[in-house]
C-alpha cells in the first residue's frame, strides 16, 4: 500500500515530532538526533527533513502528504493547504521588539526589520500604519542596534536573545506553535490513513491537556 | 538563442500527441451526450470580467492595451466568455444550452513568476434546465472523463455551497468563517466562533463542518440538519449520489460539506477531480448563478473544466506514434507513388531521399533501389 509521506521542519520541531511518532506508533525506528540523514522510512511512512520555510511548498505540491511546521512559517508562506491542528509544542510568540526605552518618532515612517516580511506587513496593515519593511535573512536583532531599523518583528521564546542585545518586546503579534498540515488532494485520496494519524495525535493531545490541568 | 517567456513551453511530439488523444476522447464523450462545441476569442475586454461575476483574481490576468487604449485580457477563464457569448448570440434562449470546449486559458501566479501561465482546459457548460438533473449529468461526465484516462486511480470530491450558506444565515464574519472551514483550520474556526454572537446550535453545527467529509454514509450520518436550507443541500447531494450509484460510478466519489470555492460565484453543487499522485485538482466545477447584476435565473448553469496538462502529468505516458514503413529511393517519383500506395492501406509512412539520414528511424525499411522497382 502507498506510504504516507511526511515533511518535518528541521531542528527542534523534527526532534519533538519523531518523539511523538515513536510514542504513538506512527513511525517505528528511534531517531538519532546527530544523524545527517534526511529521509527516514518504515513500512507505513516516509519522513523527510526539510528547511522550515520549505515545508509548505513540499505539502502544497503534493511531494509529501503531511507536514509539521511552525505557525510562523505558515503565516509567512501562505500555502494552499489544510491546517488541521495545533500540536501544542514549539510554543513561542511573534512580537515587535525594540531597543529598551524606544520612543516612536511621530513624523518619520517606522522602519521594521524582519525575516517575516509578510507577517510584519499584515500586522501593520491591520493597524492602518504605513511602515518601511526591511527584509533580513537572520540575526535580525542587530538591525535596530546599528540603526538599520527602528524595530524588529521576530519570534520570541524566552526573550533571552532580545535581552542580551538590549531589546525588549513592545507589542505581541500572535502566539506561535507547531501545526499539522496536509496536502488538500492527499487528504481526500489517502483519507483513511491520514485520519488514523490525526486521531492518534488528537487523543494524545487530549491526554496531555488533562495532565496539564491536574 | 531563441528563448521563450517565463510560464510557457513548447509541447513536442509524444507529449503533444498524447494530449491530442486525451482531448479527442473527452470531446467524443461530450458529443455523445449531445453537447455542442463552442470557441471564444483568445482576448476579451477586461471590463467583461468586471460585469460578469467570476472567480478571477484580476491581478493574475495577463493584460494587453489595444490600439484605442482599451484594456484587453488574455482569456483567464472559460465560463465567463461563454456566458458573454450566450448573452450576445442566444438572445431568445428559452430552453437549455449544452456546450463543450477546448481552449487555452491564461493566468499568472502572484508568487512564482516561472509557474505555468498558459493552461489547456477542456470541459462542459450546461446552462438552464432542471438544476438537480443537470448537476447529476455534469458530475457523471466529470467521472467518465477521468475514468477514461486514469482507469481506477482517480476520485471526485463533491460539496454543496448551499449547506454552509444555510448555516451562516444571519451570522457575522461569513467570509472569514467560510475560509477557515475550507482550509480545515479547526483551531481558527473555534477562535472566530468564540468571538461572535451566535446561537449555540448553529455554533455546534459549524464546528462540525470541517469534519463532514468522506463517504455518503459518513457525511449523511454526521451532518447536522437544522433548517430547510441544510436539508435541501443534503438532498441535493444524496440525489446526485443516487444517480451515480445507478450507473455504477459511486466507487470513485467522496463528499465534503466544508468545500468552498472563491467568492460567491458558485451557488450550488461544487466538485473537484483528483488523479492519484498529483498534488493539485485536475478537474474543477460546480453550479453558478446570479452572474449578472440583474437576478437572471436563465443564467444558472453547471459545468467543469479539466486541466489537461496537469492530468497528463499524472498518468503514464503511452507509446508515441511509430512509423510503419520508411520508403527511400533514388527515383523520387517512385518513392512518392510507393508511399502513397502504402498510406492508402492505412500505414504510417515516411518518405525520404537517399541523402537523408534514416539509420535511426523505427519502421520497416523499403529501399526501392534494392527491390528492383
Amino acid at each position: 500500500m502507498e506510504k504516507i509521506k511526511i515533511a518535518l521542519a528541521k531542528g527542534r520541531l523534527a526532534r519533538k515530532s519523531f518523539e511523538l511518532f515513536n510514542k504513538l506508533g506512527i513511525y517505528k525506528h528511534p531517531f538519532d538526533k546527530d544523524t545527517r540523514k534526511l529521509i527516514f522510512e518504515d513500512d507505513d511512512v516516509e519522513i523527510v527533513l526539510v528547511k522550515a520555510g520549505d515545508v509548505p511548498t513540499y505539502v502544497e505540491r503534493g511531494a509529501v502528504d503531511i507536514g509539521i511546521v511552525g505557525k510562523d512559517t505558515l503565516l509567512q508562506e501562505e500555502a494552499d493547504i489544510y491546517e488541521i491542528m495545533d500540536l501544542g509544542f514549539g510554543k513561542c510568540k511573534m512580537a515587535v521588539a525594540a531597543p529598551t526605552g524606544f520612543k516612536r518618532k511621530k513624523d518619520k515612517k517606522l522602519r521594521v526589520a524582519s525575516k517575516y516580511t509578510k507577517i510584519a506587513r499584515d500586522y501593520y496593515l491591520s493597524k492602518n500604519e504605513q511602515v518601511d519593511i526591511i527584509y533580513l535573512s537572520g540575526s535580525v536583532e542587530l538591525a535596530p542596534i546599528v540603526g538599520l531599523s527602528d524595530v524588529i518583528v521576530d519570534i520570541v521564546q524566552t526573550g533571552t536573545t532580545l535581552k542580551e542585545n538590549g531589546l525588549e518586546v513592545i507589542e505581541d503579534i500572535c502566539p506561535i506553535s507547531a501545526r499539522f498540515v496536509a496536502n488538500k488532494v492527499s487528504f481526500k485520496t489517502k483519507s483513511k490513513k491520514i485520519r488514523e494519524i490525526i486521531v492518534k495525535l488528537q487523543k494524545y493531545l487530549e491526554m496531555e491537556g488533562k495532565d496539564e490541568n491536574n | 538563442m531563441a528563448f521563450i517567456p517565463e510560464g510557457v513551453k513548447d509541447t513536442l511530439c509524444k507529449e503533444s500527441e498524447n494530449k491530442d488523444k486525451v482531448i479527442h476522447n473527452f470531446k467524443k464523450l461530450y458529443r455523445s451526450y449531445g453537447y455542442r462545441k463552442i470557441e471564444t476569442p483568445t482576448f476579451e475586454y477586461y471590463d467583461t470580467f468586471c460585469e460578469i461575476k467570476n472567480t478571477i483574481d484580476k491581478d493574475k490576468t495577463l493584460k494587453i492595451i489595444d490600439g484605442n487604449g482599451k484594456i484587453l485580457v488574455l482569456r483567464p477563464d472559460v465560463t465567463t466568455p461563454i456566458v458573454r457569448a450566450v448573452i450576445s448570440n442566444f438572445k431568445d434562449r428559452k430552453s437549455y444550452l449544452k456546450f463543450y470546449y477546448n481552449m487555452n486559458i491564461f493566468r499568472k501566479s502572484n508568487t512564482e513568476s516561472y509557474e505555468k501561465k498558459e493552461h489547456t482546459q477542456v470541459g462542459i457548460e450546461f446552462i438552464g434546465g432542471n438544476k438537480a438533473f443537470c448537476d447529476s449529468e455534469a458530475v457523471t461526465l466529470a467521472l467518465l472523463s477521468l475514468k477514461g484516462c486514469c482507469e481506477e486511480n482517480f476520485q471526485i470530491d463533491i460539496g454543496q455551497t448551499a449547506y454552509l450558506t444555510a448555516l451562516l444565515k444571519g451570522v457575522a464574519n461569513k467570509e472569514k468563517i467560510k475560509k477557515v472551514i475550507a482550509n480545515k483550520n479547526m483551531i481558527a474556526l473555534g477562535e472566530i466562533l468564540e468571538d461572535i454572537n451566535i446561537e449555540e446550535k448553529t455554533k455546534r453545527a459549524l464546528l462540525k463542518v470541517p469534519y463532514l467529509y468522506g463517504s455518503m454514509e459518513e457525511v449523511e450520518k454526521e451532518a447536522i440538519i437544522c433548517n430547510d436550507g441544510t436539508r435541501a443541500a443534503m438532498e441535493s447531494l444524496s440525489g446526485i449520489y443516487r444517480v451515480l450509484k445507478l450507473q455504477g460510478l459511486e466507487k470513485h466519489v467522496s463528499f465534503d460539506l466544508g468545500m468552498m470555492q472563491e467568492l460567491n460565484y458558485y451557488t450550488g453543487v461544487i466538485f473537484r477531480g483528483y488523479a492519484y499522485g498529483y498534488g493539485k485538482p485536475v478537474l474543477s466545477g460546480g453550479r453558478y448563478g446570479n452572474l449578472l447584476e440583474e437576478a437572471d435565473d436563465n443564467f444558472s448553469g453547471v459545468g467543469f473544466g479539466i486541466d489537461v496538462d496537469g492530468l497528463l502529468a499524472s498518468i503514464e505516458n503511452k507509446r508515441s506514434i511509430k512509423s510503419d514503413y520508411i520508403v527511400v529511393g533514388s527515383n523520387i517519383n517512385d518513392v512518392i507513388l510507393k508511399s502513397a500506395e502504402l498510406r492508402s492501406k492505412g500505414y504510417v509512412v515516411e518518405s525520404l531521399t537517399k541523402d537523408m539520414d534514416y539509420s535511426r528511424l523505427e519502421g520497416e525499411l523499403v529501399d526501392l533501389d534494392k527491390e528492383g522497382m
